[in-house]
């Protein structure tokens, strides 16, 4: 599972960076934008079954590749 | 249509109506018109009344409101500037403008001398002071200009493009109609996404004063939030919307967008940028019962020219979608290379001739002169517009296809790429740069910047996060490449310049 979101990522965002940092700050450093943010979820439910209602979480919880593993880990 | 006569009888009618709110403040049509009023009384005592430029910097506040009729009611054009510009693209633009005095609605910095900056205080002090009505005489009307609105030039400076009170109002004439009769919009509440210094507001904000309605702002801190914007779409019973396709993509990513929370939604109104099946398709599963409209025009000839309400049947029969017919005052041509008329679907340059375009960029005769021209039809005299897009006829109907040249749309956003490029230069480390659009189905998604370095690049990450934060002082933030790829050279074609088709195969 891993594997494959960080390939998603990094579709997403377009840089290979988030395979090789997996704390990188997504939305500091621009990887990841309002329209990546919602590309993103769309694809992770796509892929993986895991329904993120972004209105309850807060970017906090997911602005990093790890935070986003663990939150598809636990939802799963 | 006299859109400041309408907004004064909206005052007589429906004193108590809402005009105009935002998350914090509100405005009555009373409270807008006499506000306006005084604040125009005390622009043409310190300025006159000479038809000369005024910029007004801010965000959302309905204040920006009152100073933008103020304007226009003391003889003034107004040019609007939002928050999220860089200081020294404000400068820019100030220099450009060369008008002393802004109305700052929010906090500015200007390090420019000679330039008086009124600031919210000193409007609020001056609206409170109860000055005497301004005469009508005074008014922007018929061919003087009434805003004007910067955007992206191929020089690295924005170029401002005038817009007249004649353009607006024949706009306006039409886009009372749109999509669903004028007598449905009455009253009724308009969404405004668009920052004022982006025309596509225009659409929502005059259509609304226009139609009596109530304009319902998001600011930026409600667009970043998805917990914030639904519960704000959720409480503003919201008839008319108005936004970029984008922003209807962003809204859609959560489930709770749909006609639950939105149950007043009527009407979707999509300018700015391309509007795909998908994201139609996704709004009809979500609003049954709302119309959608695509609508296609660039600043130039006053937010848009032509129109089509999207069915569910259109949605499956055309892929990419046609951008509609023309207005009834615009014609539209399409021209070829050698300058000959094109065949029905046979593609060209997009030329727009009518009663909506306008009379040229803010003191720059040389693309003025490029870009315009005035023509015959029916024996009166209209301005025309060469676009720059490319696109074709099918039975009237019009098919968008891109662009002639490096200007593209990002999320609405119209950004010449030449402009990002002059802008990067200026970093002392590059020592050549070539920005590219990256397209998926036929809409721009992202940008890369291939830039040759002077100094070594071992931690490229790093090197572009750098880069894109010296970046920020001095370009806005959709302007600014995604992804930076570093070369020992920039490709060049046999005739030097940078060869753009080599690099678009290296994405």
């Amino acid at each position: 599972m891993e594997k494959e979101l960080l390939e998603l990522l990094e579709k997403v965002c377009e840089d290979s960076i988030v395979k090789e940092d997996l704390d990188v700050e997504l939305f500091e450093s621009d990887l990841l934008d309002s329209l990546g943010f919602a590309e993103l979820l769309a694809e992770i439910e796509l892929t993986f079954g895991v329904f993120i209602s972004p209105s309850e979480i807060e970017r906090s919880e997911i602005n990093t590749p790890n935070k986003i593993i663990a939150m598809i880990k636990a939802r799963s | 249509m006299d859109i400041l006569n309408n907004i004064k009888n909206n005052a007589i009618e429906h004193p108590n109506r809402i005009a105009i709110i935002d998350q914090e403040n509100s405005l009555t049509y009373e409270e807008l018109e006499t506000k306006s009023n005084h604040l125009a009384s005390y622009l043409k005592q310190e300025f006159g009344c000479d038809n000369t430029p005024i910029v007004v910097f801010g965000h959302k506040s309905p204040f920006m409101l009152i100073c933008f009729l103020a304007c226009v009611k003391s003889g003034h054009s107004y040019c609007p500037i939002d928050i999220s510009t860089p200081k020294p693209r404000v400068e820019s633009i100030l220099h450009t403008i060369e008008n002393p005095i802004v109305l700052a609605v929010e906090e500015l910095e200007c390090n420019i001398n000679d330039i008086k900056v009124v600031n919210r205080i000193t409007i609020e002090k001056v609206i409170d002071s109860k000055m005497n009505e301004i005469t009508e005489e005074c008014r922007v009307a018929g061919e003087d200009i009434f805003y004007i609105i910067f955007t992206s030039g191929s020089t690295g400076q924005p170029k401002g493009v005038q817009i007249t009170a004649n353009c607006l109002n024949h706009y306006l004439e039409w886009s009372i109609h749109l999509g669903n009769d004028y007598d449905k919009k009455k009253g009724k509440v308009f969404l405004n996404q668009a920052p004022f210094s982006f025309d596509l507001s225009v659409m929502d904000l005059y259509t609304s004063f226009a139609c009596g309605g109530t304009l319902w702002c998001l600011n930026k801190e409600t667009q970043v939030s998805y917990a914030k914007l639904m519960e704000s779409l959720g409480q503003s019973q919201v008839s008319v919307w108005v936004s970029t396709p984008s922003f209807a993509d962003i809204c859609l990513t959560d489930n709770k967008f749909n006609q639950d929370l939105m149950p007043d939604l009527e009407l979707f109104l999509f300018c700015g940028e391309i509007l795909t099946n998908q994201t139609v398709k996704r709004l009809k599963e979500r609003f049954p019962k709302a119309i959608i409209v695509n609508t296609y025009g660039p600043t130039e000839s006053t937010v848009a020219v032509t129109e089509v309400i999207v069915t569910e049947e259109l949605n499956e029969a055309e892929s990419p979608l046609p951008v509609g017919r023309s207005r009834t005052g615009t014609w539209i041509e399409i021209r070829k290379p050698d300058g000959t008329l094109a065949q029905e679907n046979e593609k060209g340059e997009i030329i727009l001739i009518g009663d909506t375009v306008s009379c040229g960029y803010y003191r720059k005769p040389d693309l003025t002169e490029k870009a315009f021209f005035k023509c015959n039809k029916n024996g009166v005299e209209y301005r025309g517009y060469r676009t720059g897009d490319k696109g074709y006829l099918k039975q009237g109907m019009l098919y968008y296809c891109g662009r002639i040249d490096l200007q593209i749309k990002l999320h609405g956003y119209r950004i010449e790429l030449e402009d990002i490029e002059w802008n990067m230069q200026k970093l002392s480390d590059i020592s050549n740069v070539v920005v590219l659009p990256n397209e998926k189905d036929g809409k721009v998604k992202s940008l890369t910047a291939f830039v040759s370095y002077r100094k070594e690049v071992d931690q490229p990450f790093k090197v572009s996060q750098q880069i894109k934060k010296q970046l920020k002082e001095f370009l806005p933030d959709y302007m600014i490449p995604k992804k930076i790829i570093f070369l020992d050279q920039i490709p060049l074609t046999n005739n030097g310049k940078a060869d753009r088709k080599a690099l678009e195969g290296m994405m």
